[in-house]
């Protein structure tokens, strides 16, 4: 009896032995897990990144808003699919000395990041159209970077 | 006074004034402090003042044609924003902007200033060849 169970305590021994070798060939321990990293989208060549090709920046025209009667407001976006990006825009209404004023927003997200910046309108019936200027900073993780400004007079 | 081009309620719209292909004394002038301002109105007579009006904009296009102004419907296409410095592929090789020296005309601070954009961005070249990556709808 004492012999019976002696064997049954060998073979249960052997059998994890067994077991524990199969799981570690399939998985083993120092295995690497997928990095969020690996769902970039990015080549490398030499210590170059590449930056696809439809990574843009765009400051858009600043209008009158519809949504908020009596303010202007700017659209600017970053696309840059598969990666983290930013926008910093910066919405200004140019005047002498201390009385330029402007308003500026940064924003960042994955792939594609949009900005709207608003400040009150100024203008008067009688004077000319004010000359409002949009500028913005578009950056993405791989280390890319673009500039875009665009200016606009309106009676606002 | 109002002048068209230059200070006219057509300016809620959005206008360019091509002063590069218009003759050298209109550019002079354009780029002359205190009379700046007459450059715009004969700019726009001669066909060298382009106005876009948005598609669901009721306007009259024919007061703008009886002015002198090219009418485009929407908004300028992606070339046009690349060269005026609105629209940029990103770049690594993309320096911080270099503000322009102080220019005393519309038209000098406005070329001063797409310069330093483009130049910043990396892509002067395609400002002096009038080249622009962006193909017509691709964005």
């Amino acid at each position: 009896m004492e012999w019976i169970l002696k064997k049954s305590k060998f073979v249960v021994i052997f059998a994890v032995t067994g077991l524990v070798g199969i799981g570690s060939q399939a998985l083993p321990i120092n295995a690497q897990i997928p990095k969020l990293n690996a769902l970039v989208d990015r080549s490398f060549t030499g210590n170059q990144v590449n930056l696809p090709n439809h990574c843009s920046g765009r400051s858009d025209y600043p209008h009158k808003s519809t949504h908020a009667p009596g303010r202007v407001n700017a659209v600017a976006e970053t696309v840059c699919p598969g990666q983290m990006v930013e926008v910093k825009t910066t919405l200004t209404r140019p005047g002498w000395f201390i009385f330029t004023e402007s308003v500026t927003k940064t924003k960042s997200g994955f792939g594609k990041v949009k900005i709207s910046v608003s400040m009150l309108c100024k203008w008067k019936p009688g004077e000319p159209p004010i000359g409002y200027i949009v500028m913005s900073v578009h950056s993405s993780a791989t280390g890319g970077r673009a500039i875009t400004r665009v200016r606009r007079f309106l009676k606002c | 006074m109002s002048l068209v081009g230059w200070n006219d309620s057509s300016l809620d719209f959005y206008t360019e004034i091509d002063f590069k292909s218009a003759p050298s004394w209109i550019r002079f002038l354009a780029l002359t402090p205190v009379v700046e301002k007459y450059a715009y109105p004969v700019a726009v007579r001669r066909g060298f003042g382009t106005i876009w009006i948005s598609r669901d904009s009721g306007v009259d296009i024919d007061i703008f044609l009886a002015q002198g102004w090219l009418v485009e419907s929407g908004e300028p296409d992606d070339n046009d924003r690349f060269l005026s410095g609105s629209l940029a592929r990103l770049s690594i090789d993309a320096k911080p902007i270099r503000k322009p020296k102080v220019k005393f005309t519309r038209f000098g601070r406005e070329l001063a200033w797409r310069k330093a954009v483009h130049e910043a961005n990396g892509t002067l070249n395609h400002l002096v060849k009038e080249s622009s990556p962006f193909n017509k709808n691709e964005i």
